[in-house]
């Protein structure tokens, strides 16, 4: 097995392409973190269950872990790093911060990528909507009760900020 | 967590890629959405020489109808399937694939690799059969047609030869007239489910005319069951939707695993035959249905 086999590779990520030769066997979230140095994107298992990977892949929200970077060549993403806008954070994370919707914070990336994605869909979520939206995050500390709080109360600034 | 190295190849159409799966040896694999092979393969629990990427083949994620067939490509992801306008006109496609796994899984994961898996308790499985679906396989052979059923003959053994690829999926629309529903029961949203059943039920007035139904997670591979002959004429009544849930509970063949046990699975079912007919009715009399995935609490 030759394992000097590399491919070329450019992935805008937050606006910015990165390029790099890579193996071919490198998740897209190693390459996040490691090659474009963003390290809001979390790894969080072993089993592309958790969801602290998430991350925007050409406007879908994807596990980053369940992905390699070849396959995200010429493709466009956002990671958390790339919510906030001109120092100010996104309503998300402010709703977030307000709700209580964080303790240790290590799912929190994967969440607020995972409800942009939701929102950018369904801007007027229910609770039941929410809990569907965000079934593929897994979080240890808050008991979700918090989250759904927090997308909803963005959810509502968003709306209005549009109006 | 890293899978093993190989070398990575772009097929710009099928038959391409069967010629590259085909020269590059029994340890070369196709990948489509990876939703289920990348796992795998970071558990090291397959190590493939080479990959052959589908995802560029240009024509192969359609979803479209003609007068008597719905066709889907098999790199149409679970996401733009459930979202495509085809399945708002047939709700039971939107249940099945709008439930699968969690909403970054449904945006890679395709309809081709879900069936390529054979896996026992995969969702679009488990409906096709109820449909009697077919699916179009092209190698350097040529192009084949079979159903479901026949491409499912064991678990995790699709009939497909080695460098064979499922290429589309075609369903009669004869097959969706009436009502149905996709019903499952999943642990967490990124399981598998325990169980699920596929329900589509025809009528005269408010009379069964047909019923057919399919079963996901309770044994090798799915199966179905028409249970017309003991439905028709008859209208549905809690009595008449034991029936078929008592039916359908001894017709499958669940093993006992970590998700329940045999008894528990044919418990579960009977419990998702009554929400799958509690759904054809809100359907049939035009109201809107709460939910189709249920989980626990």
């Amino acid at each position: 097995m030759d394992s000097q086999t590399r491919i070329a590779v450019a992935i805008e990520i937050n606006g910015r392409v990165i390029r790099d030769e890579i193996e071919p066997r490198m998740l897209l979230v190693e390459f996040i973190r490691e090659h474009a140095r963003l390290t809001g994107t979390h790894v969080g298992c072993d089993t592309s269950y958790c969801g602290a990977c998430t991350l925007l892949l050409d406007g879908r929200a994807v596990k980053s872990c369940t992905l390699f970077a070849v396959q995200a060549d010429g493709a466009k993403v956002i990671t958390v790093e790339g919510l906030e806008c001109a120092e100010k954070l996104h309503p998300l994370q402010t709703a977030f911060a307000k709700n209580h919707a964080l303790q240790c914070g290590f799912c929190t990336p994967g969440f607020l990528m995972s409800a942009i994605h939701l929102l950018s869909e369904n801007p007027d979520p229910d609770d039941a909507a929410i809990r569907k939206g965000l079934g593929g995050n897994t979080c240890r500390c808050t008991g979700y009760v918090n989250i759904i709080a927090a997308v909803k109360d963005a959810a509502e600034q968003m709306r209005s900020l549009r109006s | 967590m890293y899978p093993s190295n190989f070398r990575y190849h772009r097929a710009e159409s099928f038959e391409q890629a069967c010629d590259m799966l085909a020269t590059l040896g029994p340890d070369a694999r196709p990948i489509a959405g990876g939703q289920t092979l990348i796992p795998m393969m970071k558990l090291r629990l397959l190590k493939p020489s080479d990959l052959v990427d589908l995802r560029g083949i240009a024509g192969a994620e359609d979803i479209c109808e003609s007068a008597d067939t719905i066709e889907i490509g098999a790199l149409a992801r679970h996401q733009d399937i459930g979202k495509s306008e085809i399945a708002t006109h047939y709700p039971i496609l939107k249940d099945c694939a709008l439930g699968i796994a969690d909403v970054q899984v449904r945006n890679m994961g395709t309809i081709g690799g879900s069936l390529a898996e054979a896996d026992p308790s995969s969702c679009w499985p488990a409906l096709l059969v109820a449909l009697d679906a077919r699916v179009q396989c092209v190698s350097r052979d040529g192009v084949r047609e079979q159903t479901v059923c026949e491409l499912l003959t064991d678990a995790y053994t699709p009939n497909l030869d080695s460098a064979e690829l499922i290429a589309r999926i075609m369903i009669d629309r004869a097959a969706l007239s009436g009502f149905g529903s996709f019903v499952a029961f999943k642990r967490a949203a990124p399981a598998y489910p325990t169980a699920s059943c596929a329900l589509m039920v025809s009528y005269h007035d408010d009379k069964v005319r047909s019923a057919r139904m399919g079963f996901g997670c309770l044994g090798l591979t799915p199966s179905t069951l028409d249970v017309s002959e003991q439905l028709a004429g008859q209208k549905v009544t809690p009595a008449l939707v034991q029936e078929a849930a008592d039916i359908a509970a001894a017709f499958v063949e669940p093993f006992s695993d970590n998700k329940g046990s045999e008894p528990y699975k044919r418990s579960l079912l009977k419990g998702l035959v009554k929400r799958a007919f509690d759904n054809v009715e809100h359907r049939r009399k035009g109201e809107a249905i709460a939910e189709t995935h249920f989980y626990y609490g």
